[in-house]
């Protein structure tokens, strides 16, 4: 799983530490660490679907064959895991949210929040904001190649500006709402919105 | 890095020391009722989840999220909405 910072043997000593890439409390790692709120699901692809849902209808739903026929973006970026480690760089590939909606036939987003549900009953809340424009994309490839399963593969949601646990492992709908509610880490006392660079690790923080 | 990993999970002792920190018995001898599916079985049999973010407490049987509990700088955290009931033997003489 280690992999070696590209071109250090050229080099032949450690790069400087980027310390303006690197939030508060944190500190940089070279391997991926895994972190699972639950058992890694193997269900066959065949079973796979990604839907955006609302008021418990989905208002679009993917196959994973259709999924991966949507348009493609790559995504080059740091992450930040509320555990401390943080790892600069990491290459990512997906759908973005703003072409999920285009997609889905939704000129706007449909509520101003978001609550991602994924395999093993695991929950997050995100902003659309922090979404939309940009921001996130449902991944399905990591470093050019598909998402392992221990790092949420078939698909996660990537919200990279967040800490990771937003970045909820194994996806399956993206539920809109009209306001914000916590999901299954924030109702145990995590951050509602989880900014590493305001260190917004805990409730209260 | 194994410290960091927790994909294979441990049995409910690994949860133990945390879990004695809060309650003033040992809850791994206790037994308790799944939510999800019933079964009866020792705290110790559960699956731990949730790596150093907090400790999941799993059904071995069907994967309901029985206990979660997390400590933060502000304090604990205890969620056994996934935990029907427990059963606890009296201290022995
Ligand atoms: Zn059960």
């Amino acid at each position: 799983m280690a992999q070696p910072p590209i071109s250090r043997g050229f080099r032949g000593r450690k790069p400087p530490v980027q310390s303006d890439r690197i939030p508060p409390g944190q500190h940089l790692v070279h391997d991926f660490p895994v972190l699972s709120a639950g058992p890694t699901p193997h269900a066959p692809l065949s079973e796979w679907s990604f839907s955006l849902d609302q008021g418990g209808k989905a208002l679009k739903e993917w196959s994973w064959e259709e999924f991966n026929a949507l348009p493609q973006t790559r995504l080059k970026t740091d992450i930040h895991c509320v555990t401390t480690w943080s790892k600069l760089d990491t290459q990512w590939r997906g759908v973005s949210i703003d072409d999920l909606l285009k997609a889905a036939g939704l000129a706007e987003p449909p509520g101003d929040f978001t609550m991602a549900h994924c395999d093993g009953d695991y929950t997050t809340n995100v902003p659309v904001d922090d979404l939309a424009g940009g921001k996130g994309m449902v991944a399905t490839h990591f470093e050019g190649e598909p998402l392992a399963p221990e790092h949420g593969g078939p698909a996660r949601l990537l919200v990279p500006h967040l800490y990771f646990w937003k970045s909820a492992k194994w996806i399956r709908t993206l539920e809109f709402l009209d306001s914000d509610e916590p999901g299954f880490w924030e109702q145990l006392g995590y951050h509602i919105y989880g900014d590493p660079w305001q260190e917004q690790r805990y409730a209260g923080d | 890095m194994q410290p960091h990993t927790n994909d294979a999970p441990l049995d409910g002792n690994a949860a133990g020391g945390l879990l004695s920190e809060l309650f003033a018995f040992d809850v791994t001898t206790a037994s308790v009722i799944c939510e999800g599916c019933e079964t009866q079985g020792e705290v110790a049999q559960a699956r731990v989840y949730g790596g150093t973010m907090g400790a999941l407490l799993r059904c071995a049987h069907c994967d309901t999220v029985m206990i979660r509990l997390v400590h933060t700088p502000h304090g604990f955290w205890l969620d056994m909405r996934g935990a029907r009931s427990f059963f606890v033997k009296p201290p022995a003489e």
